[in-house]
Formats: C-alpha cells, structure tokens, sequence
C-alpha cells in the first residue's frame, strides 16, 4: 500500500480513533500520542492491510490494545521515564550493560523507549523517512513530529550516555 | 568540526534531514571527528550498522523501493524498444519483400500496379466461379 492509498483508507480514520483512545485515556493529548503511534504501526504493517476484509475493525484493535498497553504502563510503572532510567534505584537496566556490540546497544535503548518514541525512532533513523513524510503518515503537523522526535532522541541520548559510563566504571 | 558539532545538536533536537544525518553518520564513520564528540562514536555507529542492516534485509522505504521499480520499468520498456526496432530491421532490410504488399506474376515478372493486380485477381476468381444457371445443372442435372 503506497502512501496516498494509505491517507485514503487509514488515516481518514483518524477522528474516530481518537474519540476512542480519548474514551480510554480521558485525556486528549494522551490520546493524540496513541494515535500518532498507532498510525505508525498501521503503516509499519501496510503490507498487511491490503489483504484486511476491514481496515477500519483492525485500526480499532489496534487502538485499543495501544490503549490497554498505555494503561498498564502508566498504572504499573507510574513513571514516565524523564530522567532517562527505568529501574526504580535509577540504575541503568542490565541489559543495556551486557550489549556486545554498538548496534545492539543502539536496539535495546531505543526498545526501552515508548512507543511512540520507539515508532518516530525506527521510521527516521533506522528506515531513512524525512520529517514531513511520517507527519503525512500521521495525519499531524511535522512540528509535532519534530518535537516528539526530539525528545525521543534526547532521552534516547542520556540512556546511552549513562549506560557507557556505567560500563566503564564497570570495566574499570 | 564546528559545523559538525551543530550538526548534532540540530540532530537531538530533531532538526536535521536524512541528509545531514547522514554527514555526520559519515564523520564518525571516516574517524576523524574531535575529541568531545568521541563520546557519540558507538551511537552513530550503531544507529548506521542498524539502518543498513534494515535497508539490507530489503525493508527500505517505499520511495527507495519505488525507485528500483522505475528503474526496472525502464529496463522492460527500452528492452521492449529494442525489440521492437530489432524486429523492424528484420522485416524490412533483411527479409526484403516480407510486407503484405499485393502484386502479381506474369511470365516469371513482378508486377506492384494495383490496377494490374485488382484486374488478374478478378480473372482468376472467373475461372473458378459458376453462373447460376451452371451451378443449377451441376446440382440438379436433367433427366435424359
């Protein structure tokens, strides 16, 4: 499924799908942020939607599950991992320390981020999409995109940063 | 280096197109980039071994792919041409005569007059037609 195929059949759905994370979340702008996730795994699985009887029943799940995923994480977690750890003693997860290789340190950070910030991640930095092309994606402004995008690399930055300077003070 | 240094700065506050995050993916990997940037060494690195890793295992985005589409479109299209034209050749210069242009023979000479060839062509159509009365005694011949 090419892009304009995709605004026509996916993201005219946008409204209804926020009015139903909006009913789940009770808040708009978590709401907007499960969408644009959302959205961008639809596109990330458009190979997939070709052969769906209803895209719009399997937009639906996907935003509920994304809804159901955002509720567990914010009720269990209670953190929204702004200072860059995810341990409760603020230590930097083990497995960041035990990666062999530059890329899989790369990997498992970026899996450590939510998942909007991981979709973002993944569609400019590993596939090579420009700004403007994933808020075509999204149905939003490339602002927004910049800006979640910014804060998905700045934390993407201090997990690496406290993450190597953890592996040296463990490796002496 | 300076220019470098903005350039990654521009990059975490989500500035940068592919473009320039490819120059400075580019610097990290050529080696000589100064020495307060070494630190960012492994997460350029990686962000590249990950990105190529993800373009060779055929998964680049649509615009890339659409390109080597094109590309191949273009490969049946002028292969289609080429054909075409070899075919052409084939027909008119060394196959001479190969046309459905109509002609006849007389005495062993090609004649091309269309006047000519309507003309025998009816002739010959006469020597093999019946008359109605002809076609009558050939189906219903009469008693002696």
């Amino acid at each position: 499924m090419e892009l304009n195929a995709f605004q026509t059949s996916v993201c005219s759905l946008r409204e209804k799908l926020l009015a139903q994370a909006r009913r789940w979340t009770g808040s708009g702008e978590d709401a907007e942020d499960i969408v644009q996730e959302v959205l961008l795994r639809l596109w990330s699985r458009r190979a997939e939607l070709d052969r769906c009887a209803s895209i719009e029943a399997f937009a639906a799940t996907v935003t509920r599950n994304a809804c159901i995923d955002w509720l567990r994480t914010s009720h269990t977690c209670g953190s929204d991992l702004s200072d860059g750890t995810l341990q409760p003693d603020g230590r930097t997860p083990e497995i960041l320390l035990e990666a062999k290789d530059e890329r899989q340190l790369v990997e498992r950070i970026i899996r450590l981020l939510p998942p909007l910030q991981q979709a973002i991640l993944q569609m400019k930095d590993v596939e090579g999409y420009e700004t403007e092309e994933i808020a075509q994606v999204t149905g939003c402004n490339a602002e927004a995109i910049r800006s979640n995008l910014s804060r998905a690399r700045k934390r993407m930055r201090d997990f690496y940063l406290k993450a190597i300077e953890e592996r040296r003070k463990k490796h002496g | 280096m300076d220019r470098l240094d903005e350039l990654i700065n521009r990059y975490f506050d989500g500035q940068t197109t592919c473009a320039e995050e490819r120059l400075i993916r580019q610097a990290f990997a050529q080696g000589s980039v100064p020495d307060e940037l070494e630190v960012y060494r492994p997460l350029f690195t990686g962000l590249d071994k990950l990105s190529e890793r993800h373009t060779h295992a055929g998964d680049a985005k649509p615009a890339r792919r659409r390109r080597g589409l094109c590309s191949l479109r273009l490969r049946y299209w002028a292969g289609g041409v080429a054909a075409g034209l070899a075919l052409y050749l084939v027909l008119t210069r060394i196959l001479p005569g190969g046309t459905a242009e109509s002609y006849v023979v007389i005495d062993g000479k090609r004649y091309t007059d269309p006047m000519l060839v309507q003309a025998k062509a009816r002739e010959a159509l006469g020597n093999v037609s019946y008359t109605d009365e002809e076609l009558s005694n050939l189906l219903f011949p009469l008693e002696p």
